[in-house]
């Protein structure tokens, strides 16, 4: 993983996310649900960029470390999700 | 469609003036659209990773990110705006009004434009200390819905003697997972409003996008001039409804 693979998840994260939350204001197909989705894809995306920049670490323990932190921010986005 | 206002003119004062739009978001929403405080801090913080995305995309491109350092680091960040935002819910508004009015306040004075100043020397700090900074931006950034880089980039810089150039673009990386971290809890509560959220983002997205195409025409002094003044007035504003509410 590199830093223009990295760029490409962020544009491609950010284009499906305003994507979603026009699609919703302009009141297509379920207006509701694509606004949440939006809203999921954009907050999820630090995350997940998180965890793919950490395989760029020689470092191990850093590696883990970045690893460990975009788990648990994840674990902690899903846990919102199903309350 | 005030949200949408709001977020163009955070976006576009945020990519002219190079701050985050928090300082202008979390104001705009509470006195143009009329939304409480910690809604407004929870739209603020998602707008905020829209913003961060965006720029960190270019920022990646460029290899300009300082990833060992916002990974070894992040966490301290995140966990300040996690436990912000959990304890956000039990702070009463008023001592948040205060701190936000304090905080544009400090702003508006080092913002203003001076025709000499002293830059200071980078100087190595010990790692639990720039932990605790950290913890503290994060603090900062849940708290109040601003991103933190003015935290941030004194801290990568001055602490971590990294180069200025490239801690403003690993703080612009490191602010989109802090305030996707403080977001998560707000939305959790149900204290961001999607409809109202999605509005100030796309306002915000418009906002930067014009602005960079603008930004080379415009004197970035007067620019700067009215900037503070714009704050410190809204900073007064923060302050006198926080006395009023006590």
């Amino acid at each position: 993983v590199n830093g223009p693979t990295l760029a490409w998840v962020l544009v491609v994260c950010e284009t499906i996310a305003v994507l979603a939350l026009a699609a919703g204001l302009l009141g297509v197909g379920a207006a509701s649900g694509a606004i949440s989705l939006g809203l999921i894809v954009l907050v999820a995306t630090p995350y997940a960029v998180l965890g793919a920049a950490a395989l760029r670490l020689r470092d191990r323990a850093r590696r883990v470390a970045g690893f460990g932190l975009a788990t648990v921010l994840v674990a902690l986005l899903g846990l919102v999700l199903a309350a | 469609v005030a949200p949408a206002f709001v977020g163009f003119a955070a976006g576009a004062l945020g990519a002219l003036l190079g701050v985050g739009g928090g300082v202008i978001l979390v104001p705009g929403l509470i006195f143009v659209a009329g939304l409480p405080f910690t809604t407004a801090v929870g739209t603020s913080l998602v707008c905020i990773v829209a913003t961060s995305i965006g720029a960190s995309a270019v920022n990646f491109r460029r290899e300009a990110v300082g990833l060992e350092l916002a990974l070894e680091f992040q966490f301290y960040a995140a966990a300040g705006a996690v436990l912000a935002g959990l304890s956000a819910a039990v702070i009463p508004a008023p001592p948040l009004y205060l701190a936000f009015g304090l905080l544009l306040l400090t702003m508006a004075y080092y913002m203003w434009p001076r025709t000499s100043s002293v830059v200071p020397t980078p100087k190595s700090a010990r790692n639990a200390t720039v932990a605790g900074s950290f913890l503290g931006a994060g603090l900062v950034s849940g708290l109040l819905g601003v991103g933190g880089g003015v935290l941030n980039v004194p801290i990568l810089h001055l602490m971590l003697r990294v180069p200025f150039q490239r801690a403003v673009a690993t703080s612009v990386y490191m602010i989109g997972v802090t305030a996707a971290s403080g977001a998560v809890v707000y939305l959790s509560r149900g204290d961001v409003d999607p409809r109202v959220a999605a509005l100030a983002l796309l306002g915000t997205l418009a906002g930067a996008g014009i602005a960079a195409l603008l930004g080379k025409h415009l004197g970035q002094r007067w620019l700067k001039i009215g900037f503070v003044l714009l704050i410190s007035y809204v900073g007064a504003r923060m302050i006198a409804r926080g006395i009023n509410t006590f």
